[in-house]
């Protein structure tokens, strides 16, 4: 694979975790310092030039995540004539020869602005377990809080000049405990939440005129020179710095970002008047106004099952699979529409899928032998199908695809090096991604 | 069935930590406990009654049904120093009658309620404890027998004045003796059945009782340390000459109050100590407030952090530390030595509800390796976790097998763990099975660090209580270590050894003053491990007391840093400058469709949420969020606080209608935000900013916000 504009020189050797001991990286550091020293810069400054060299490709990746597991057989790789379909039929695609269940009928039509990969194989078919693997691309380690991919691209891509957060979440998961955050990256790059996306998110905007915000932090900030000439400089450049960035933020005309009545009403209604839906057009606009990172949550909105339809499958099903049709399909129209899909990778995912065998009621249990993930955007070669399943939907036939490979793909896809390591509390460097691949089919 | 309210065997079925609306009554019954709250009407009630709905209050009151059995709507409650509610009842016939308070008892409330009941000109005081039980075992509580002449009311007050927890008003009543002896034989008039709201179908198990702990005396028992002592040591160590600025008597008294016990001193207790000339006032407010029953709460809320930032939430459980906190706080109050503590932690067995001891072992999931990793960090100091997975090639023999043998102490330890409710988390012995090193072929022997091992083959209580013997030990230095470094870090704001819980063996770090590490742990064990005789010692220490204003580097190792306040100090302090209410939204059903609601978030949760950090970490590693700033320059009810807007009952609104004089007003404000006098510089910043803004209520909301926003507001100098 291609490593991206510049190779870290931080590639030393990790452990199993990804983690190289902190004394090997010192000594490496040592060494790198010699050498930057020649140059003039220490290595932090080469880890700064490494980030903006990547920010220049300027893409955005939007997570949508089908909470709970969607099922194969009622998504995109329908197996018409096995036992194991059920009564969901297929319909064509825009892919000659491609079918995916009939209640996707509109993201069939842009089935030809997706790489499908039909052939996902992970060892996790316990929730818990599975999302930590999917969302953070490591698996799960009761010692060590890998964090969630959005903290991971928001701490590598992060952009300062943009006076929104790098790494928005919309949406609530299912169930708050079956959730991955910043771990080890800490509340840093925590997402920025937005629980319900057609509401203004709680505590953004100020309940006075921005000029009596900006008089009153004029006072604080003569209050607080005070302090600090009382021995508080730290203390008080600290807070300082964090509230220019907030109030950046919370008095910039970008938070109208959050207004989704600024959209036209029949584009809402293409979205869809789901979470999900709106969620995906925030998405969009979170993504037009800088944000480097959005996660979508698709839930179905009427219970906490989402998409872990154990039981009564052919009664939920229809309902997710529409809020997910119609937010999906419009979210790449619309992107593409706006000539931003180019930059943006979309990945349409959750954390596996489900059982070919079909239970009474309809439900099917956790599968993780043969799942699926859709990519779109920022480079990745669409209009195909990558890898199949038998044709009762049980074993992958060709091409299984890890998630060392898919993550390897994310990196690539973002101009991220993903072998590049970061640094937590200047003692443990964890590599972005463990014995990443591309996937080479998608570019 | 037949409702017995007066004799509850069982007390209480659930109390959570913060305010949670689960709080229900139980009462005992054939057949198991039930647990009841019902609310009994006006109407059904003997004597005369005064709901609080009738009553004059003063501060924010909330309607509560959530808990226990209440008069006619609902019960009020109220969090913060700066309330009072007050009842005029008046009899029908002069006499002597009962005075009666009606409150719904709970584990959250405030164990010092100031109440008092004047008639005649007679004043009579009380402190009630409202955790327990009413002394009707069900609803009213008797402040006994008050003779009212003809004509007279009685007044009774409820305050809230000095307390900290929830304070529950409800109603009062008058009975006369014989009315008395009635209302006590009869079960309580209520408006409709209680209806029962979870019942058990067995009685619960008795729990597996603790082990005991004895403390061995250790081989080599250090001396016991005076502060001036100390400050010697400190001083040779770090070579210094110079005298050093002590800080003023209001920054020491804000310094130690939030140290101890996790908030900021009142403007009452400001007072009183500006008016103490005696010269041990310094030493005495230590005392004062290590008496105080929130020293405990303050430091079982530090190490209920300490343990859970490393913890990863089981699936499906909701984490409540409510029991642990309770546990830890009362141990601390009661001065039990650290080492018996811990010991407790290690061994305990059973329900995590039953036995909150065991919520250490229990909220780790009974997970040999986290066990492993986290007891040698947070008690030891030691971090062994790398060699987990491989030999660790930088610690001088801390290999792969070492860690193991740590972990094979907890070989047998499993945790049943719960769905939803934590309390429900046991902790039991596997009853089988050896450790071994990840795809390792030879069963190891539960071995220390240091090398003491048994015999394989032990029960897991055998182990457990092997591990916790040696760790506590005297004679394990590094246990007593890492408790100083600890301590020593939250107070100075800086380990003696940083990282605080990376003290080696075999890592290189900059050991600052390693006698004075050495002194203390000799004085920490030569005290029996007392945790109130060790801050007791650093508090009365120049160290401590030292103001750093102009600190060299040097200087600055012995003297305390500026540091961040933790999410329950920022809460704590909101609640005393704002009087900001603690509102805790409607706890969510479980139902089929949601079948794992997450506990509603309360106001003080949301703080905490925002400002709380791993206390393991260096105070320049805890960042400073968006989040904690967006919440106190725009989250609504902090703003409803500062809004001084005819019409509010903020503190500011009617401070502004009682005083005209800006001087006044500004150190007012200084003394309830930041506990203090505003220098002659911050009066002319604060007196020009108003002479500035013509509008006089909006100038003061300003400032009043500039300094919620303050850095100092936020931090401990």
């Amino acid at each position: 694979m291609s490593n991206g504009p510049i190779r870290s020189f931080l590639n030393v050797g990790t452990t199993c975790d990804g983690v190289v001991s902190r004394r090997a990286f010192l000594k490496q550091m040592s060494v790198a310092g010699a050498a930057g020293a020649a140059m003039s810069v220490g290595w932090q400054d080469m880890l700064v030039a490494q980030a903006s060299e990547l920010r220049k490709l300027g893409r955005s990746m939007i997570l949508l995540w089908m909470d709970g597991g969607p099922s194969q057989f009622e998504t995109f790789n329908p197996k018409v004539g096995s036992p194991n379909q059920g009564p969901a039929k297929a319909i064509k695609t825009k892919l000659p020869g491609v079918h995916f269940a009939e209640f996707w009928p509109r993201t069939a039509k842009v089935a030809d602005r997706m790489a499908i990969i039909r052939s996902m194989r992970t060892n996790e078919a316990d929730h818990f377990r599975a999302i930590k693997l999917t969302r953070t691309g490591y698996p799960i380690n009761p010692t060590l809080a890998y964090p969630t991919w959005g903290s991971v691209v928001a701490h590598e891509l992060e952009e300062p000049s943009v006076e929104l957060p790098a790494f928005v979440r919309v949406g609530k998961p299912r169930i708050q405990t079956r959730d991955v955050n910043a771990g080890v990256l800490g509340p840093r790059y925590e997402a920025f939440r937005v629980d319900d996306p057609t509401k203004i998110p709680d505590d953004l905007l100020p309940t006075t005129t921005a000029d009596r915000v900006r008089r009153r932090l004029s006072l604080t900030d003569r209050l607080d020179q005070a302090y600090a000439d009382r021995g508080a400089k730290r203390a008080v450049s600290e807070k300082k710095a964090i509230y220019d960035r907030t109030s950046r933020f919370v008095l910039s005309s970008k938070t109208e970002v959050f207004d989704l009545e600024k959209e036209p009403k029949w584009l809402r209604d293409q979205y869809g008047h789901t979470s999900f839906g709106q969620g995906c057009l925030l998405a969009r606009r979170l993504v037009e106004s800088g944000v480097t990172f959005v996660e979508v949550f698709s839930t179905g909105g009427r219970n906490d099952a989402g998409w872990d339809t154990h039981g009564n499958g052919f009664r939920d099903t229809p309902n997710l699979c529409a809020e997910s049709d119609a937010g999906y399909s419009t979210l790449l129209l619309d992107l593409e529409a706006r000539g931003m899909l180019e930059n943006t990778l979309v990945v349409w995912m959750g954390e596996f899928g489900r059982t070919p065998k079909i239970k009474k009621d309809g439900g099917r249990d956790h599968y993780s032998k043969g799942w699926l993930a859709c990519l779109s955007g920022a480079g990745v070669k669409q209009g195909q199908v990558i890898g199949a399943t038998d044709k009762d939907g049980k074993d992958v036939t060709d091409r299984p695809v890890g998630i060392n490979e898919l993550y390897g793909s994310f990196c690539h896809a973002m101009g991220m090096n993903a072998d590049h390591e970061y640094v937590v509390g200047g003692q443990q460097p964890i590599r972005l991604v463990k014995g990443a691949q591309v996937v080479p089919e998608l570019f | 069935m037949s409702i017995h309210n007066r004799t509850p065997r069982s007390s209480w079925c659930k109390v959570t930590f913060q305010a949670v609306a689960t709080g229900l009554f139980c009462l005992s019954l054939v057949g198991g406990p039930t647990c009841l709250a019902a609310s009994v009407p006006l109407d059904k009630l003997t004597g005369v009654v005064v709901d609080d709905a009738k009553a004059k209050t003063v501060g924010e009151w909330r309607n509560s049904t959530s808990s226990g059995n209440w008069v006619a709507a609902g019960y009020r409650v109220h969090r913060g120093p700066d309330a009072s509610m007050q009842f005029t009842i008046k009899p029908v016939k002069p006499g002597p009658h009962h005075v009666r308070l009606a409150y719904s008892a709970g584990g959250n409330r405030e164990r010092a309620t100031p109440v008092t009941v004047a008639v005649a000109g007679q004043t009579k005081s009380y402190k009630i404890d409202q955790t327990k039980k009413p002394s009707d075992g069900a609803c009213f509580h008797d402040l006994g027998l008050f003779d009212i002449p003809a004509g007279q009311s009685v007044v009774i007050t409820v305050s809230t004045k000095g307390t900290s927890e929830y304070v529950i008003a409800d109603a009062v009543q008058l009975l006369t003796p014989a009315e008395l002896k009635v209302a006590l034989s009869k079960p309580l008039p209520f408006g409709s059945a209680p209806k029962p709201t979870a019942t058990k179908k067995d009685p619960p198990k008795p729990p597996a009782p603790p082990p005991t702990f004895k403390r061995q005396a250790a081989k080599n028992a250090g001396q016991s340390l005076a502060a001036d002592a100390l400050d010697k040591l400190v001083a040779s160590s770090l070579k210094l000459e110079s005298s050093f600025n002590v800080i003023d008597d209001e920054a020491f008294l804000r310094r130690v109050t939030l140290d101890l016990i996790g908030r900021q001193p009142t403007p009452a207790e400001l007072d009183a100590y500006r008016k103490d000339t005696s010269n041990t006032k310094r030493a005495t407010a230590i005392d004062r407030l290590l008496a105080s029953e929130s020293f405990g709460t303050n430091w079982a809320n530090y190490w209920r952090d300490v343990i859970a930032y490393r913890q990863q939430e089981p699936e499906l459980t909701f984490h409540d530390y409510g029991p642990f906190n309770k546990w830890l706080a009362e141990r601390f109050n009661k001065n039990v030595g650290w080492d018996e503590v811990v010991f407790n932690m290690l061994t305990a067995r059973g329900k995590i509800g039953q036995q909150p001891a065991a919520t250490y072992i229990g909220f780790h999931q009974g997970n040999a390796h986290r066990l492993a990793g986290e007891t040698s960090r947070i008690f030891m100091g030691v971090r062994i976790a790398c060699a987990e997975c491989h030999d660790d090639p930088f610690v001088e023999g801390l290999t792969q097998e070492r860690f193991h043998g740590v972990a094979a102490f907890f070989a047998r330890t499993n945790a049943k763990i719960a769905q939803l409710t934590s309390d429900n988390i046991e902790v039991l012995d596997k009853g089988k099975g050896e450790h071994r090193v990840p795809r390792g072929k030879v069963d190891l022997k539960p071995t220390t660090l240091d090398g003491q091992s048994i015999a394989l083959g032990k029960n897991d209580l055998d182990r457990r209580v092997a591990l916790a013997s040696a760790l506590v030990s005297g004679d394990n230095r590094q246990f007593a270590q890492a408790y100083v470094n600890r301590v020593w870090g939250r107070l100075i704001g800086r380990g003696m050894i940083e990282p605080i819980d990376d003290m080696g063996p075999g890592v290189e770090h900059s050991k600052v003053m390693p006698q004075v590490l050495d002194a203390l742990a000799d004085h920490l064990i030569a005290s029996n491990f007392d945790t109130k005789s060790f801050m007791r010692l650093v508090m009365n220490t120049q160290v401590y007391q030292r103001d750093r204003t102009r600190a060299t580097d040097h200087v600055a190792l012995a003297s305390p840093a500026v540091k961040k306040m933790n999410g329950d100090e920022v809460f704590a302090s909101l609640v005393a400058a704002l009087g900001l209410p603690n509102v805790t939204p409607e706890r969510q059903k479980k139902t089929a469709a949601v079948r794992f609601p997450p506990p509603p978030k309360s106001t003080r949760d949301l703080v905490a949420d925002a400002f709380s950090f791993d206390p393991s970490m260096a105070d320049a590693d805890v960042p400073r969020t968006m989040k904690q700033a967006m919440f106190l320059m725009n989250n609504p009810q902090v703003q409803a606080r500062i809004n001084a807007s005819p019409g509010s009952d903020s503190l500011l609104a009617r401070l502004l209608k009682s005083e005209a004089n800006d001087g006044v007003i500004a150190d007012h404000l200084y003394g309830v935000v930041l506990a203090r006098t505003p220098s002659a510089r911050e009066r002319k910043i604060v007196q020009d900013y108003v002479t500035d803004i013509d509008q006089r209520t909006e100038a003061w909301e300003d400032v009043l916000w500039s300094l919620i926003n303050s850095t100092e507001f936020t931090t401990r100098k």
